[in-house]
């Protein structure tokens, strides 16, 4: 696969984030490859039958 | 082959913690891992030392895609105009071994593993 890139300037305004964390990455630049992985492990009793809070008010 | 400038007019940040980096500048290569747990635990807290070593999460292998060699990918890339601009930036926290980076950054490899633990009181185990 061929891929032309042209680039003509970039202009950003304002950038406004909460929170970058768990090894991940806020980049202003260029960049030739990214690889990402992250594990993730929740407590078994984490998940209870019976009373699920509502998540909206509908 | 990345001569881009990245121009920023502000940085405004509250906190910076638990090896994050704030990156003026260029770079090759990053890899940052973060291995955390977290506990949620119901009645007086005891000094418990927890080994990142007794559990899988933090023992399996991270399964990192194989180069694709089948998609190669021939990429040609002209600049015509070379800067990046952003005025403004506000960034609240950067922690857990995060990176905010004004500039180039070749190559990223990043693994973020994080196990959580609930340790209720018995007598309430429903």
């Amino acid at each position: 696969m061929n891929m032309e890139i042209h680039n003509w300037g970039l202009n950003v305004g304002k950038v406004e984030i909460t929170a970058v964390g768990s090894s991940s990455v806020f980049l202003i630049g260029d960049n030739d490859s990214i690889v990402l992985s992250s594990f993730f492990d929740t407590p078994p009793e984490s998940f209870t039958v019976g009373n699920i809070v509502p998540l909206s008010l509908s | 082959m990345h001569d881009r400038i990245s121009n920023v007019g502000q940085i405004y940040t509250i906190g910076i913690s638990n090896a994050g980096i704030l990156n003026i500048g260029d770079s090759h290569q990053a890899t940052p891992k973060a291995r955390t747990m977290a506990i949620q635990k119901e009645g007086p807290t005891i000094k418990k030392d927890l080994q990142f070593e007794d559990y899988s999460i933090f023992r399996q292998k991270a399964n990192w895609p194989k180069t694709l060699q089948s998609a190669k990918v021939r990429k040609k890339t002209i600049h015509h105009d070379v800067n990046i601009n952003v005025r403004q930036v506000s960034l609240m926290a950067l922690s857990t071994s995060s990176i905010f980076q004004v500039g180039n950054l070749n190559k990223i490899s990043s693994e973020a593993r994080v196990k959580h633990f609930r340790m209720l009181q018995d007598n309430e185990q429903n």
